[in-house]
């Protein structure tokens, strides 16, 4: 039930809610949060109670109602809104200014239950995010919001990382309906390892416990260890995380010495490639894209949404890329080829034998994945490609996942254009010789029919090809 | 009747079919041998190890709520 429409002209006017809403809901901790890092753009707040929220109720009847002490059922449910409204008065001008809801738990400890806030809602906010559509209502008026999910653990039943892969998990969920939905005390329950005593209450899990946890959802998740990958510096393992982010698959970063788990699922604003190779002094043949993005866009849990984690030590912010000792990623069960691979596999196919590519002292490289109908549909809709190499891989027979390669010079990147584009067959083995699916130059393209005819075939470009578009698919910018 | 499909891939007119044993198959093969094949069998590896890994990595203990 709507209880009220608060008005408020900046983040500091939330104390409002504090009539409202108990402390047991609302803690000082969380006010300071909301009033810190909430948008001034935020001009009215709806506060619904009694709110049924499932996420909560499942820890309710699996925990909290087995203790002597009494715990409300129910929550309260905030909505914000860009704009001025009178109670109860919805109309058509609701779902454009909508800027997404937050839930609060009785829990007295991280009230924070799940919050669908657009990042438009955060002070500041500018960024690569992979987002999704919920669907809200107040008042049986429907109000969809894109965002990706977050919440609090609660400290009970729920830890960070339980925290961490509910988001992720309901992001899944939410987007594609292969994924069941599972609500906080499923995550919690879905450790089966017991071998370092009982899981509830929890007293935290590790890297491989999360592993299990999407395993159980059905997801196929691979993982990766800084330690690992130090014999070469932190560069190849950074390199990595940065190409599943640019997939849109977001993953748990794991900070063993922090004791501690985010969400990374997006990057922030993109620095000019040119510039970054002047700041970099950079002599390499391939400039990793991930050295244009100095963050990372992360939900943790002790935080509202959308903050960030720098590779800069110098910057603002609780942690530093360099906290991060491992990460998880849930991935499709015919994502076999993983980053790894094919991050030291591309740069061979360019000593001359296959293709070669113009000179140039450095190309910028972005290496992501998609599905191949997503990018088969922005092939159909885009017209500023050689007609041939369009056609060529609208007609190829593709898996349902793809590796792309793109690689531009820096001028061109920061045109948001790329010089080549190379697509890999995402269930291939790494140890094929030839896992592509087409590569090319500018004279000529190499396509291999991996699956109808199971041949390689070389075609000549009719003229020289020239720089296209980047595939902008997998992240929504906020700017 | 006559089972057979026919398919024609639109850069089919004038494509080269690369053999096999083809020149540029062949060079890239014995690069591919030589300098890929070493590396994503050490990637490989360490993928292996990181599943020991993990369970040592303790990700969430009990995290200090106050916003910091």
């Amino acid at each position: 039930m709507l209880l009220r429409i608060i008005d408020v002209d900046s983040s500091a006017d939330c104390t409002k809610l504090w009539q409202l809403i108990p402390k047991d809901y609302l803690s000082d901790s969380l006010m300071i949060l909301l009033t810190k890092d909430l948008s001034d753009g935020i001009r009215s707040i709806a506060v619904e109670y009694p709110y049924v929220d499932k996420d909560y109720r499942s820890t309710y009847y699996g925990f909290y109602s087995k203790r002597h002490r009494m715990y409300d059922k129910f929550c309260f449910r905030l909505h914000f809104f860009g704009k001025h409204f009178a109670s109860g008065n919805w109309d058509d001008r609701v779902g454009e200014s909508y800027l997404g809801s937050m839930v609060l738990r009785p829990t007295e400890v991280a009230t924070l239950g799940r919050t669908l806030l657009s990042p438009r809602a955060i002070k500041g906010f500018k960024g690569y995010i992979c987002e999704t559509t919920f669907q809200n209502n107040i008042d049986g008026t429907e109000l969809p919001i894109d965002t990706f999910p977050h919440i609090m653990q609660d400290t009970d039943v729920t830890v960070c990382a339980h925290a961490v892969c509910w988001m992720i998990a309901r992001y899944y969920s939410e987007r594609y309906c292969v994924y069941p939905e599972r609500l906080t005390y499923d995550i919690a329950c879905a450790v089966k390892d017991v071998s370092l005593g009982r899981t509830i209450p929890s007293r935290g899990i590790t890297l491989g416990q999360v592993s299990e946890v999407f395993s159980s959802i059905g997801f196929h998740p691979e993982l990766f260890v800084r330690e690992l990958y130090e014999d070469r510096g932190s560069d190849f393992f950074y390199d990595i995380l940065y190409s599943y982010v640019e997939s849109g698959i977001p993953v748990v970063a794991a900070m063993h010495g922090k004791e501690h788990a985010v969400a990374i699922l997006g990057h922030g604003e993109v620095l000019s490639a040119v510039d970054t190779i002047e700041t970099l002094n950079w002599k390499e043949p391939f400039l990793p894209a991930r050295r244009c993005c100095p963050s990372f866009v992360t939900n943790d849990d002790n935080r509202l949404p959308f903050s960030f984690i720098y590779f800069d030590d110098e910057s603002e912010g609780a942690y530093r890329l360099s906290d991060v000792d491992g990460f998880a990623v849930p991935l499709y069960e015919k994502m076999f080829l993983s980053a790894d691979n094919i991050l030291k596999m591309f740069p061979k196919w360019t000593d001359g034998t296959l293709v070669e590519l113009e000179p140039a002292p450095t190309y910028v490289s972005r290496v992501f994945m998609t599905s191949s109908r997503a990018y088969k549909r922005r092939l159909a809709a885009s017209k500023d490609m050689d007609p041939l190499l369009r056609k060529t891989q609208i007609d190829l027979p593709m898996p349902k996942f793809i590796w792309i390669v793109e690689l531009a010079k820096p001028v061109l990147y920061d045109r948001k254009k790329v010089s080549y584009r190379w697509v890999v067959d995402a269930t291939a083995n790494p140890y094929e010789k030839f896992p592509f699916l087409l590569i090319h130059d500018s004279s000529k393209m190499i396509i291999y029919d991996r699956t109808y005819r199971d041949k390689i075939y070389e075609v000549t470009f009719a003229k020289r090809l020239s720089s296209f578009p980047m595939f902008e698919n997998n992240l929504r910018r906020y700017a | 009747m006559n089972r057979e499909i026919k398919v024609e891939y639109c850069f089919e007119k004038n494509a080269k079919v690369l053999e096999r044993d083809s020149e540029e198959l062949v060079a890239y093969a014995k690069h591919f041998e030589k300098d890929v094949l070493p590396e994503i069998v050490e990637i490989e590896r360490k993928k292996a190890s990181a599943r020991e890994f993990a369970y040592q990595l303790r990700v969430s203990g009990f995290c200090a709520i106050s916003p910091r």
